[in-house]
């Protein structure tokens, strides 16, 4: 029975913890975050296994309730929604170990079993947005997601519920969009289903209502995944939610937007068609350059850690999609290939941003200086070895992507694109160094009597083991990179893409 | 064939992740023991030793020994095992770490036998000595170190940009060979980044910025390896190009020139080095097996001497806290056994006879001369009398001679003066033994410095710069001040590029906000989300997170209006 | 103490002198031999004096002269950054 099941067991599980977790922690608030564990790491496990099922078997689908598309809906397990399934599910699992100790400081205690229960919420619509066949499905787990997060992001400080309440307007706009684009298609076509879409467009051919129908779709994801210049909401949005919000929402959220665009654009219409027919994916790679440029400069004007992190993911959710942009094999290895390197070099920056808050009190880069280096070295390594990764330095994970994505301008001919890339590594080492070099290097402030100021020291075991777990990933998973690439990405690329490598 | 072959720079690296882990005390020793064991590494290599190991569907090549190799390993080890005496007295771990590391990324990059680790080995040295930069923990330092570090991710930039080429033509083969002259755009960008390192006029004012406000054991560092690691990859990669020549000649009495008009005693010492560079560069330029030796002799000399000039200089900033020429003089009294160390370095840089420069400048000049360079070497001559005029004899006048400041110099920690004489007698055993350093060149050595001619020509030349020297010595009198070099032209208008970036980031953003509400009609006013930064201050001072936030309604017109455009490009654009 | 300072300096300035005096001599009654390469200048006896004294004082005076052109700046000129 699991077998066949395979596909749709990742977002039941969550679904099911969601459930089941009000109830449990009724009386026991503890074993929310247990549950969550739990559910994290049977999924995560659930979500590996998957891959090697799909690398030893090849694609999976399976219709719910036995009913075959266009009436049923379908959940296809290849070898892309496998990987991003596994990146998602393993970093949510790390992100929830470190939770357990933010949540409990930063949100009241009647708050927590809602909080995780929503978190599952979260993921279950993650995990189906990528697994999923059908077009108004993902829509569906796409409300859910988006409604969990924003729920999960105005329970931070302040700022959060206006944070989360531009968030929403955007959001649902996107959302809206999306559906829009479903509608047209579904009008033109009779299915809601991505493979028979897939099928069926050439005969329906390039009408405006199809091109429209692209745009909006396009729109929809470019919102979710904070494309340049529709990214307005990210920046508070991380800034402002809780710890736990922000570290879940950097590295996976707006990777799943990066996901939809990938799959309507190659696997639905086909490189030909928004490439050829009608340039789209052009004028993504030019929207995402752009936003690699805008996101690293405004990160460094700010003075705030977890602002500094928003404009950063902006660039990089640029380099996604400019991997995207570029339609061709290498860059899609290299967008996908990131989505695993970034989410973990965000995950672990967000987790030492998390960790500087519950410790110092803070995360403002202006008041660090090398007394919180010497409070709280382990969690200062992560960070400079997270930055060096950011910036591109070998064998950390942040150098294959950029190698991935440069080859694949090059393979373009588009010299400002390969420009753009190595400019932003200049930025980036600016940004982060401006970090580093505080926490090393500036001298501690001193009282009146010349002390440094007293307080508790290196976070505690269950934050500082994750940042450390993630920091050391960095290292292994590059070295690892040639692996996962020629072992599992080679066998996603779309038809007409397959890996040409020079 | 089933040896283990090590690449020497490890031994560094595994002291720098080790020496955090020691008793505090030891550390110092422990950097000296750790350099000396990479020397053993290096005598114990034979040449032709490799280590491969496969990796990315490549095979990368850790450790390829030969002699050129080794030189370079030779004499990089012992400098850093010498700076490493020079800084016992240092109770700072991170420079200690620091220096660890960019020295074996020096030894690393020597060693390397493919592009990739080469790469990294660059990275690791420009990260390591920005942070021997930024130790000296002051706000000068602090700039100079964050230009320092962008100037060379920019060079490293140029390499990367350079390897990819490379990778994308060659089908992923990446040994590190000679390229033939002008090839192709790869070897350029590689040359260009390269050229970063060697301080190549006009990239070369990392240089002068930044060694002068690196701490006092830092310096003696700095001085040693980035440069040479550059000169080492020229000889390696380039050889033979033309170009190189020029650049080098250009290099030598750029350097000299700004030498005797700087005021900072390490920041005429910092031109120096972009001067005697410039000899390294031609010397690889001409491509013949007497350049090469001249090239690659001289900088193993150089880096003795020029460790050693950096130590004295250290020395007397460390024991009076004065850097300027301008504020010393008058210390040859009370700290002769400096004085008579630095003569030493400033005689070898000079190519007095029986100390190690003579041996070795003059074998890339000859070279010039006998490859048909005859300007090129007529220069290059011109460069060795501003040599000696600034470093062997303005700078030790003005700051030991001339006129008595009444400066009391607390006293230097012994093993200062212990490191500079071990450096010094190897400049002079070298001067009277030159087979000592000949026999480790790349190419057979047929030059014999010793004749009667090289001695008088070279007595000529020296004393009469000297009297020139002596009738000028009023003018040449040091002024306080800055001088303006080619980073004039980002640094001036450093400001208004901030201004204007985040300035025009945020006309940008607003200026699309009015337009896409005009479009949408009707709408009222937009409120105002600028971006401004002062004029001066940098790109923080001025954000303000609350006050620039754009409104959601600017945000969902910026939506509709990518919308609308989008959609009217691709239905137009529909083929 | 001036006067012993003196006598050394002069006594230096001797033997310097001396030197330059023995190479010159050298040069004009050993000229280079046709076995070597030589360059064009090393032919001529007195050629490096001249030069490096020549030399010198050019390259003093180019770098004064650039200096009082325009290289010179005061110690805060690049301050505002």
């Amino acid at each position: 029975m699991i077998p066949t099941n395979a596909p749709a067991l990742a977002p039941l599980i969550f679904l099911f913890a969601a459930l089941i977790i009000p109830l449990a922690a009724f009386k026991v608030r503890r074993l929310a975050w247990v549950l969550a564990i739990a559910a994290a790491a049977a999924a995560a496990a659930v979500s590996v296994w998957n891959i090697f099922r799909v690398l030893e078997s090849g694609t999976f689908h399976y219709r719910f309730g036995g009913w075959p598309p266009p009436l049923g809906i379908e959940y296809v397990l290849d070898p892309l929604s496998a990987f991003i399934t596994a990146v998602i599910n393993l970093t949510a699992l790390v992100v929830l170990v470190h939770s357990h100790l933010t949540v409990a400081a930063e949100l009241p205690e009647r708050k927590h079993v809602p909080y995780y229960a929503l978190v599952m919420l979260m993921m279950s619509g993650f995990n189906g947005i990528v697994l999923t066949g059908d077009f108004f499905n993902l829509y569906v787990f796409l409300e859910i997601a988006s409604l969990a997060l924003y729920g999960l992001i105005a329970v931070g400080d302040r700022k959060s519920p206006v944070a989360a309440f531009r968030y929403l307007v955007i959001g649902m706009v996107g959302g809206g969009f999306y559906l829009l684009g479903v509608g047209f298609l579904y009008i033109n076509s009779g299915s809601l289903n991505m493979a028979d879409l897939k099928a069926i467009l050439p005969a329906v051919g390039a009408g405006p209502e199809i091109i429209v129908a692209l745009c909006f779709m396009v729109l929809g994801f470019g919102i979710k995944m904070a494309l340049f210049p529709l990214h307005g909401w990210l920046p508070d949005a991380y800034t402002y939610a809780p710890t736990a919000t922000s570290s879940l929402m950097a590295p996976i959220g707006t990777k799943i937007g990066a996901y939809g665009l990938l799959r309507v654009l190659f696997f639905v219409f086909g490189v030909n068609f928004v490439t050829r027919t009608v340039p789209l994916a052009q004028v993504v790679s030019w929207l995402a350059a752009a936003g690699i440029l805008y996101g690293s400069i405004m990160a460094m004007a700010q003075d705030e850690l977890k602002r500094m992190l928003a404009f950063s993911s902006i660039a990089q959710v640029g380099y996604i999609g400019l991997g995207i942009g570029l339609a061709n094999s290498l860059g899609l290895l290299g967008a996908v290939l990131h989505v695993l390197n970034h989410g973990l070099m965000k995950a672990c920056l967000f987790l030492v941003a998390g960790n500087f808050r519950l410790r110092l009190g803070h995360s403002r880069i202006r008041a660090l200086d090398s007394g919180a280096r010497r409070r709280m070295p382990w969690t200062s390594a992560a960070f400079t070895l997270a930055a060096l990764s950011m910036i591109g330095l070998p064998p950390t994970v942040g150098f294959f992507s950029k190698w991935y994505l440069a080859l694949g301008t090059i393979r373009n001919r588009s010299w400002v694109f390969l420009a753009v890339i190595l400019a932003s590594s200049l930025l980036n080492a600016v940004y982060f160094f401006r970090v580093i070099e505080r926490l090393y290097l500036r001298p501690a402030l001193r009282d009146n009597e010349g002390r440094e100021a007293e307080g508790r020291t290196e976070a505690a075991p269950s934050m500082l083991l994750p940042t450390l777990v993630l920091a050391a990933s960095l290292i292994v998973i590059g070295l690892l990179n040639a692996v996962i690439v020629n072992g599992l990405l080679v066998r996603f690329l779309p038809p007409g893409l397959e890996i040409v490598f020079p | 064939m089933t040896e283990i072959v090590i690449p020497p720079g490890a031994a560094l690296w595994a002291g720098a992740l080790i020496l955090p882990l020691l008793r505090r005390r030891v550390r110092a020793a422990a950097f000296v023991f750790f350099s000396l064991a990479s020397l053993a590494l290096v005598f114990a290599l034979p040449d032709g030793a490799r280590c491969d190991v496969r990796f990315l569907d490549q095979t990368l090549i850790l450790c390829r020994a030969d002699a050129l190799s080794r030189l370079f390993g030779i004499i990089f080890a012992f400098i850093a095992a010498a700076g490493g005496l020079y800084a016992l007295h240092l109770r700072d771990t991170g420079q200690q770490c620091a220096a660890l590391l960019y020295a074996g990324g020096a030894l690393g990059a020597v060693y390397a036998g493919d592009f990739f680790t080469f790469f990294v080995c660059w990275e690791a040295m420009a990260a390591a000595s920005t942070f021997l930069v930024w130790a000296a923990r002051n706000r000068e330092a602090r700039r100079a170190g964050f230009r320092y570090l962008l100037y060379h991710l920019f060079g490293g930039g140029l390499l990367l940009l350079g390897i990819f080429f490379l990778g994308a033509q060659n089908g992923g083969g990446l040994e590190i060979s000679a390229f033939a002259p002008g090839s192709s755009a790869a070897a350029w960008l590689i040359l260009l980044g390269v050229a970063v390192n060697a301080a190549v006029v006009p990239l070369h004012t990392w240089l002068p910025d930044a060694y002068p406000r690196a701490t006092v054991t830092g310096a003696v560092f700095l001085s040693a390896f980035t440069t040479k690691a550059a000169v080492y990859a020229l000889a390696r990669m380039f050889p033979g190009w033309d170009v190189l020549i020029w650049a080098g000649v250009a290099m030598t009495l750029y350097g000299v020139v700004y030498a005797v008009l700087s005021d900072d005693i390490r920041g005429i010492l910092a031109y120096h080095i972009v001067s005697q560079v410039g000899f390294m560069v031609a010397g690889v330029g001409l491509g013949t097996e007497m350049g090469l030796n001249g090239a690659t002799a001289h900088a193993f000399s150089h880096i003795l001497y020029k460790a050693l000039l950096f130590m004295a200089a250290g020395l007397v900033l460390h024991t009076t806290g004065r850097r300027n020429l301008s504020e010393l003089g008058g210390l040859g009294k009370r700290q002769p056994a400096a004085l008579i160390l630095y003569m030493i370095a400033a005689f070898s840089i000079s190519g007095v006879p029986f100390f190690n420069g003579f041996i070795s400048k003059s074998i890339t000049v000859s070279a010039a001369g006998e490859a048909g360079r005859q300007a090129a070497a007529l220069l290059m001559l011109l460069a060795s009398v501003g040599t000696f005029l600034s470093v062997g004899l303005k700078l030790p006048v003005f700051t030991w001679f001339s006129r008595d400041r009444g400066l009391k110099p607390e006293r230097a920690p012994w093993n200062m003066y212990l490191a500079m004489g071990v450096t010094a007698a190897v400049c002079i055993l070298h001067g009277i033994k030159p087979g000592l350093l000949y026999r480790w060149l790349p190419y057979a050595a047929d030059y014999h410095p010793y004749s009667r001619v090289h001695l008088s020509e070279t007595v000529q030349l020296l004393v009469l710069t000297l009297a020139a020297f002596w009738m000028c010595r009023r003018l040449l009198e040091p002024h306080a001040g800055t001088v303006l070099d080619f980073d004039w032209f980002f640094r001036r208008p450093a400001a208004f590029f901030r201004f204007l970036f985040v300035d025009t980031t945020g006309r940008f953003f607003d200026g699309t906000a009015r337009a896409s509400l005009a479009a949408v009609r009707g709408l009222a006013a937009l409120s105002r989300n600028p971006y401004p930064a002062p004029a001066r201050g940098g790109v923080e001072a001025g954000y303000a997170q609350d006050r620039h936030r754009p409104s959601t309604r600017t945000l969902v017109s910026i939506i509709l209006a990518v919308f609308s455009v989008l959609a009217a490009l691709a239905l137009l654009a529909v083929r | 103490m001036t006067i012993v300072r003196t006598i050394l300096r002069a006594a230096l300035a001797t033997a310097l002198a001396g030197l330059v005096f023995l190479s010159l001599a050298f040069q004009i009654f050993h000229p280079p031999g046709e076995s070597r390469h030589v360059s064009w200048w090393e032919s001529i006896p007195g050629f490096f004096a001249l030069f490096g004294f020549i030399g010198c004082l050019a390259l003093i005076a180019l770098a004064l002269g650039l200096g009082r052109a325009f290289l010179r700046k005061n110690a805060r000129y690049y301050d505002d950054d």
